[in-house]
């Protein structure tokens, strides 16, 4: 296929969607600009830890790496970390350029955009917003993201009695997703497997470990979920339906729930407890909404059409890529990306 | 056959901007449309089925506009009958030799047959069907049973629609029930839908381990119920629950009845149990398969979710059409030089994981021929050559040679080898500092180390050489990382009466975002084998 060389997509947010748009673009010859808030690409993906055991688990944190390496050294490409978007112009038919602006150093700068992806991810859910569970004021209760940071920095022994004894932690499922009270009555899609897998890695690296999740519905979607639960059923996690609603720190440091099974009312201990936390709207979503008008969903998310129309907002030009539309995981956000290109394709052989 | 093709309208003149889809039905139209949409040519070759698996969770309605505006959009190919083929991928494409005997050449393939349901389980009475896409006619006001997650977890698309479908026969007057495990909320609206459903009065029945049991009653008289189901609901009572019903329908998971002939190279048939076919990479992502330019998109990789089909159908033609762009793009260098030792034994041929390597057909020098585009450089068939005929151009043997020279000669006493994957290690590397005695070398792939260069190196004055692979599962070129383990099991066996350095050679495995475990992992390594030598 033919280049097309009529102006460059602007992407707003380098996370994982971003670079993802931006590699199909270039590999088919369109030119991309990304505008990225922070001072590196990936998102929060560079956050995660490797889930991998005695093979790779596929929670494709590392694939960012891969995009990164890709869209960095493509000849047809900006990257603009430490900017944001300020303005857009439009003309008749469609989108004229987009002004951006360096955080740092306040400088502008008029970007031509044939096209505008909204690209700019979700917000981890901070439980400390409703108290949950005493995030934050309890010690011992922690997030899926903090154990990710153990994680990746090595520090999994931490978790461990001092008297070196079995790693003892629960996951509650569930936290800050498929909740009404906070406006989150969605599920967050990438969490049940993601908890699995943490559990799945902590038994991998101190086989004694004591694990148990918490849930309410096990969503385990798509080609690697049933694997893992067979795996970790194998290892002996222990899946527990239902969700505690209460978390009491005992005299000797640990934590006690209570929560009903068969019938009966069974009192554990734990060690530690880890809040699988949902996906919430990016916190600068209101602000981008406003900027280019491409409206917002009831929970908080980037409009697109329709169920069959995911990626195009309601305001021609503008497309939405990864989690910004609604929570997701990276294999999704990676084929979102695919669906994101191919509309603009279409839409700019139609304009031609 | 081939005449056929000639004939087509939609057949390209230059061969390798064409894809071909192989399949029928819906997804096989979806896909053709999504190949058309960015501007490729498409053949179009019928095989399988031609009544679609894909599930939907719209309502009614809205989904029948919606078919009508897409029937619209799909494109009627006429194209030819797919018969006993085969599949080969050649230097920028795929040699696809029909039959007849007559081959015809494409960029890229794509495997979109409708799939099937399994049967319902045998243990169920006979009447019990399974959930298809198409809806049971809400004319009778009947109560309806859905069976979820009985003997394996239903795919969570199957379950979606059965919500809907009870939602929309309650409404109609009905008495719906769902029985399950796990309530599937898929996607964006799936707890809402849930939620309507539960408001406008669905019974959700939840049961643990023990199975619900259906009975078929005996003698039915016209219009009484059908059915008897008794299931222990494990959150509200515990205690069993009976209820009669007119009908009921179970969830059963997408099976690949049989992939086309030709295909059965490029994939794998193996599938889990909600019926995706398992590639054993993390590479096979959006609908891609291990080989680059293979695709697998709908009933046939698992998914039989309408919406999530054409999103993998718009992805994977945005992804061929890049493909194609980068395989007719001249290639300006080279990426393997082949010399005249080569005795064409085939090694390299039957090895290369990315097919990038064919018999250079009636040559005098050279005996093969490394295909530049797909070459992704990882350096197995170097490695495994027994005639050394092969070298990467850009991770050239003589990069080992100096290495190993300079090991030779200005080591200190406790130098450690950290040979490291580029994709993996030579990523994590940069954010750590590496202890003083460590000379880290970057390679193209696990794989790439030969025998040879392991055992050149441990002769040299160093301690010990750490491989850092790329996890199984994640390597680039899929058992790259494998090779490692089998050479280094191979050489350890031989190791301790050469060169006296038992232990001093190791295999792990990292990921790129694991700076802090490589690091760990090399202070051990280098604390053992000091240990060792003291
Ligand atoms: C604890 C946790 C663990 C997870 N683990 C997994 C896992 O194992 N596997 C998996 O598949 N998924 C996992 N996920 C989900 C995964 O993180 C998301 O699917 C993915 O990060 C979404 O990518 P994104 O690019 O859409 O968004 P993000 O990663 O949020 O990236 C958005 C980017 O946009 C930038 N940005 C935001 N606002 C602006 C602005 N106004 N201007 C410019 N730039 C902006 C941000 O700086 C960021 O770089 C996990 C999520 C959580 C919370
Ligand atoms: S488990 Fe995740 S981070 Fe680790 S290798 Fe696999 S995809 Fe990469
Ligand atoms: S993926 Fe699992 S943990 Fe996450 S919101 Fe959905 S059901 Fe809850
Ligand atoms: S492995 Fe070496 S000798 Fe054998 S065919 Fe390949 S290049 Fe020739
Ligand atoms: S380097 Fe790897 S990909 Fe390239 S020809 Fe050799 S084995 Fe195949």
């Amino acid at each position: 296929m033919s280049d097309h060389n009529n102006g460059q997509v602007v992407i707003v947010g380098g996370g994982i969607a971003g670079l993802a748009t931006a590699k199909l673009l270039s590999e088919n010859g369109i030119p991309f600009a990304i505008v990225e808030r922070s001072y590196k690409l990936g998102g929060h993906t560079k956050d995660w830890a490797c889930m991998a055991t005695d093979n790779c688990n596929r929670c494709h944190s590392c694939a960012v790496f891969d995009y990164e390496d890709f869209v960095t050294s493509s000849p047809h490409g900006e990257i603009l970390l430490r900017h944001e978007l300020f303005t857009v112009t439009r003309s008749t038919s469609g989108l004229r350029s987009v002004g951006i602006r360096c955080i740092d150093s306040g400088a502008e700068r008029e970007l031509p955009a044939t096209a505008l992806v909204l690209a700019v991810g979700f917000e981890p859910f901070d439980p400390i917003e409703k108290g949950f569970w005493g995030y934050g004021t309890v010690e011992g209760v922690m997030t899926l993201s903090d154990l990710n940071r153990l994680m990746r920095l090595d520090d999994l022994n931490k978790l461990r009695p001092d008297n070196g004894g079995p790693l003892n932690l629960a996951f509650f499922q569930c936290v800050g997703s498929r909740d009404k009270t906070i406006g989150a009555d969605y599920c967050s899609q990438y969490c049940c497997a993601a908890a699995i897998r943490a559990a799945l890695r902590t038994i991998h690296q101190y086989p004694e470990s004591k694990v148990a999740i918490f849930y309410i519905d096990l969503q385990i979607v798509g080609k690697t979920a049933q694997t893992l639960m067979d795996q970790a059923q194998e290892k002996g996690v222990r899946f527990l339906q239902g969700v505690p609603g209460e978390i009491q720190p005992i005299e000797d440091g640990g934590l006690q729930v209570i929560f009903e099974k068969d019938g009966q009312n069974v009192v554990e201990r734990f060690d530690w407890i880890v809040l699988s936390i949902g996906q919430r709207p990016s916190s600068s979503a209101t602000a981008i909404a406003r900027i280019t008008e491409a409206p917002l969903n009831e929970f908080g998310f980037f409009q697109t059409r329709s169920q069959s129309d995911p990626v195009r907002s309601p305001l021609n030009g503008v497309y939405i890529a990864g989690s910004c539309s609604g929570p997701a995981n990276i294999p999704d956000v990676a084929m979102n990306a695919g669906k994101v290109v191919s509309a603009i394709i279409k839409d700019i052989e139609q304009t031609i | 056959m081939l005449n056929l093709l000639k004939n087509n309208s939609l057949s390209c003149t230059v061969p390798n901007q064409s894809a071909l889809v192989v399949g029928n039905g819906l997804t096989a139209s979806i896909v053709v449309a999504a190949i058309k949409g960015v501007g490729l040519d498409v053949t179009h070759a019928r095989f399988g089925s031609n009544s679609s698996t894909l599930f939907h969770s719209c309502d009614n309605e809205s989904f029948i506009t919606f078919l009508d505006a897409l029937n619209e959009q799909l494109p009627t190919v006429e194209g030819p009958q797919w018969g006993p083929t085969e599949i080969v991928p050649s230097e920028n494409g795929f040699v696809v030799t029909f039959d007849s005997g007559e081959s015809h050449e494409f960029g890229s393939v794509f495997l979109a047959i409708e799939g099937a349901l399994k049967p319902a389980p045998k243990d169920l009475p006979a009447e019990v069907t399974t959930i298809t896409p198409d809806r049971p006619t809400a004319s009778v006001v009947s109560s309806v049973c859905f069976l979820l997650d009985y003997k394996e977890i239903t795919n969570p698309s199957i379950g979606a629609h059965s919500i809907r479908v009870a939602l929309e026969n309650q409404m109609a007057g009905g008495h719906s029930f769902v029985l399950l495990r796990q309530t599937p909320v898929k996607g964006l609206l799936g707890e809402t839908l849930y939620e309507a459903a539960r408001l406008a009065g669905v019974r959700f029945l939840r049961y643990g381990t023990e199975p619900p049991k259906i009975e078929r009653l005996s003698t039915p008289i016209e219009s009484s119920a059908r059915f008897k189901v008794s299931v222990v609901d494990i959150i509200e009572s515990g205690e069993e629950i009976s209820f009669d019903c007119d009908c009921v329908f179970v969830g059963a998971n997408p099976i690949i009845e049989r992939l086309p002939d030709g295909f059965r190279n490029l994939l794998t048939e193996e599938t889990d149990q909600q019926g995706f076919l398992i590639q054993d990479s993390v590479h096979c992502l959006a609908g891609k398969s291990f080989h680059r330019g293979v695709y697998c998109v709908g009933p046939s990789s698992g998914c039989v979710d309408l919406f999530e089909t054409m999103m993998t159908a718009a992805s994977t033609a945005v992804d061929a059409a890049a493909w194609l762009n980068f395989a007719n793009a001249p290639q300006s260098e080279e990426k393997m030089s082949v010399t005249e030792q080569c005795v064409r034994c085939l090694t390299c041929i039957r090895l290369c994981p990315h097919s990038a390597i064919t018999l250079n057909a009636g040559a005098s020098r050279s005996n093969v021929k490394v295909s530049t585009v797909r070459c992704m450089e990882c350096g197995i068939c170097v490695a495994e050559c027994p005639r050394t005929a092969l070298d990467l151009n850009s991770f050239l043997e003589d990069g080992f040679s100096s290495l190993i020279d300079r090991l030779k000669t200005e080591t200190s006493e406790d130098a450690i080898v950290v040979f490291g994957c580029y994709r993996s290690a030579g990523h994590a590397i940069s954010e750590i500092n590496l202890p003083r005695n460590v000379i880290f070398f970057p390679v193209s792939c696990a794989g790439r180390l030969s025998e040879s260069i392991l055992s050149a190196t441990l002769a040299t004055r160093v301690k010990g050489i750490l491989i850092l692979g790329c996890h199984h599962g994640n390597c680039r070129s899929n058992n790259g990382t494998d090779w490692a383990g089998v050479r280094l099991a191979n050489m350890s066996k031989r190791l301790g009466s050469l060169f006296g350095k038992v232990g001093a050679i190791s295999y792990k495995t990292l990921a790129p975002n694991e700076s802090a475990r490589m690091l760990r992992l090399i202070n051990n390594f280098s604390g053992s084998v000091c240990e060792i030598s003291n």
